[in-house]
């Protein structure tokens, strides 16, 4: 959308804004949205005309945001449901190139390690991945299946879950 | 590290070698708005409104299933008791209610759904004439049909025990298994006879849709006798190294049941939200539901704790200690619990309770006093097909007598195996498993069930 004066389009929206907040808050006058208004609008530097564009869209952006308009706890709902990891778990005897091999495919998947950890006990193996897949390109299925097909070829054990399974069972 | 190796490895322990699973995902459906004078009309709308409602229950539960890493072993719907929904169109000319129950079937095939349950009746104080119909039509509605479930309630605490109503399911019992004789009386494996019944129980074959349920609720039933069962075992290989006595058994069936309970709830939040906004999130239900498979057992539990077979002087306690710590667990993990919410110690679904009764350690006297302190009560229990009417309808009244006295859901799914002697054995299949027919007593009830009329409801109910 194009700005046609930043000036007036970032005072509106902080305006806005402000207002959404006092309206959760309670019992605060119109005198002090003015005020926060004009606070927030000093601080952001209107004097500088291209950063003033950015602030105005970014702002703009923010506003149109359904965050913005819920309560805090439903905001902190929000980030945990965006959190989206899956734990894969690798067992089998070792060989070489299984960490390579798995990692490569997660890697392939658009998938982006958050942690690892690998233990051989008597030529056991098992490691332990964390993914977090919110950037995946591929949906959860096909990403489970082409973990298990590399799994199979490197003759491995792999299990796939979500790590809310593990939240809900493991912490309380 | 994000998750610790032993809390992965104990998790992907549970589901590999305990058989950890999501035992049932229940789909409830009001089917009050399928009401019609016309038995055709009633038909129309039921079987529509399963269809629609449910048409997406398996595929949703398959994924989550997927993605939550734990096998959902069983997709099912439960409906509003049918003797409520058909009442007007039983009282036409005519009408056969079996034909409902095969709509009830045919919607369920459709859906691809295991079992579709409420083919029920509410009667613990008296029976309408629709509700008449309905249990007179159960041998032929349900010996006709593969999938659908019923129910009927003949007690409660509040109202006393309709010893009428258990002289007639006696009657519906063997006749029920006379028209499935040549499968061993499977139809009795479908029909559940209660006191205090539950409106949200998710596990058939006594589920229904209560009175006070949404016009769509997700129940779930979790499992996990086989992850109770390897945690006692676990500690009892520890004595030796330090101090444990039943407390410590106690709390460490606790720790189990929370783990069991918090996976059911994630699983059943999960699919009631991608079922639509019109699908409620409704309960968990902490049954400890065995299955025939080796290491999935209620009775191993029990024998774990150091009986030497299920039925031993000190299984009635065992038990109570057993039901009393899933209960704690759940509560504490979950705020949605309900439904039977116990312990099931069905005989031929369970591994460990038939080989028990093999042995001679359990008897069908045992079975009923462990009943006063687990979920339900008599549960798959193979009896002689020459066993009386009547003498069934007095242990109907018997295990009745222990839910209404108790405050407590009792339920009764008595298999009398036509032409088997005890001693015999039968063989169900699947998840129903097989039976050895059990001794019943010789003397008759015939002329206390006579009598007939309704029990008082005891002292306790009046409690306002």
């Amino acid at each position: 959308m194009a700005l046609e004066d930043p000036t007036v389009e970032v005072r509106n929206v902080v305006r806005e804004i402000t207002q959404a907040v006092a309206r959760r808050t309670g019992r605060v006058g119109p005198e002090v949205v003015r005020a926060i208004t004009e606070e927030v609008l000093a601080a952001l530097d209107l004097g500088r005309p291209p950063a003033l564009a950015v602030t105005a869209a970014r702002l703009k952006g923010n506003a149109a945001d359904p965050q913005l308009l819920t309560c805090l706890g439903c905001e902190q709902d929000h980030q945990a449901a965006r959190q989206d990891r899956v734990v894969v778990t690798a067992t089998g005897h070792n060989r070489k190139g299984i960490v390579a091999r798995l990692t490569a495919v997660i890697d392939d998947c658009g998938g982006d390690i958050r942690d690892i950890s690998q233990t051989i006990v008597n030529d056991y193996f098992t490691m332990i991945i964390v993914v977090d897949v919110q950037s995946a390109r591929c949906d959860y299925a096909e990403f489970r299946s082409r973990v298990a097909e590399t799994a199979a070829a490197v003759g491995v054990e792999v299990m796939l879950m979500r790590d809310k399974t593990l939240a809900a069972m493991q912490r309380l | 590290m994000l998750w610790q190796h032993h809390e992965v490895l104990e998790t992907l322990r549970m589901i590999e070698s305990e058989h950890l699973d999501i035992r049932t995902v229940t789909l409830g459906v009001s089917l009050r708005d399928c009401a019609s004078p016309s038995m055709r009309d009633c038909c129309a709308r039921v079987g529509d409104k399963i269809r629609r409602v449910a048409d997406r229950l398996v595929a949703v539960a398959a994924a989550v299933q997927q993605e939550v890493g734990i096998p959902i072993t069983n997709k099912r719907v439960a409906v509003t008791p049918i003797a409520q929904v058909a009442e007007p169109s039983f009282a036409a000319e005519g009408a056969d209610p079996a034909e409902l129950c095969h709509v009830l079937d045919a919607a369920a095939a459709d859906v691809g759904i295991d079992y579709i349950a409420g083919y029920s009746a509410l009667v613990h104080k008296g029976a309408t004439p629709g509700e008449t119909a309905l249990i007179d039509s159960i041998p032929e509605a349900i010996g006709g049909t593969r999938r659908v479930c019923a129910s009927v309630n003949i007690a409660t605490t509040r109202t006393g025990i309709n010893l009428n109503a258990a002289r007639r399911m006696g009657e519906v019992i063997l006749r029920l298994a006379a028209r499935t004789a040549a499968e061993g009386g499977i139809g009795c494996a479908k029909l559940v006879v209660f006191a205090n019944a539950v409106e949200d129980n998710p596990f058939v074959a006594g589920a229904f849709h209560g009175a006070g349920e949404p016009d769509l609720s997700l129940n779930v039933g979790v499992s996990g006798p086989g992850v109770v069962c390897a945690a006692v075992e676990r500690l009892m290989a520890e004595r030796d190294r330090r101090p444990i006595d039943v407390g410590t058994v106690a709390e460490t069936i606790k720790r189990m049941a929370y783990k069991v309970t918090r996976a059911g709830e994630l699983v059943g939040r999960e699919v009631a939200l991608r079922l639509g906004a019109d699908v409620r999130f409704g309960i968990v239900d902490l049954s400890l539901a065995p299955t025939p498979a080796i290491g999935d057992s209620v009775a191993e539990i029990l024998e774990a704790m150091g009986l030497e077979r299920v039925g031993a002087p000190g299984t009635t306690a065992a038990l109570a200690l057993l039901t009393d710590a899933v209960k704690k667990g759940g509560v504490m993990a979950s705020s949605s619990v309900g439904g039977l919410s116990g312990a099931f110690i069905p005989v031929s679904e369970d591994a460990g309770m038939v080989a028990a009764v093999e042995a001679g350690a359990l008897t069908l006297e045992k079975l009923e006093a462990m009943t006063s302190v687990c979920s339900v009560g008599l549960d798959m229990v193979a009896v002689p097909g020459d066993t009386p009417a009547t003498t069934i309808a007095g242990i109907l009244a018997d295990e009745a007598a222990i839910g209404v006295m108790n405050n407590k859901t009792t339920a009764v799914r008595i298999i009398p195996v036509p032409g088997k002697v005890a001693g015999d054995k039968v063989v169900f299949g699947g998840l129903l498993g097989e039976a050895p027919v059990m001794p019943v007593s010789r003397f008759r009830s015939d002329g206390f069930v006579n009598l007939g009329g309704r029990i008082p409801a005891p002292i306790t109910s009046v409690r306002n």
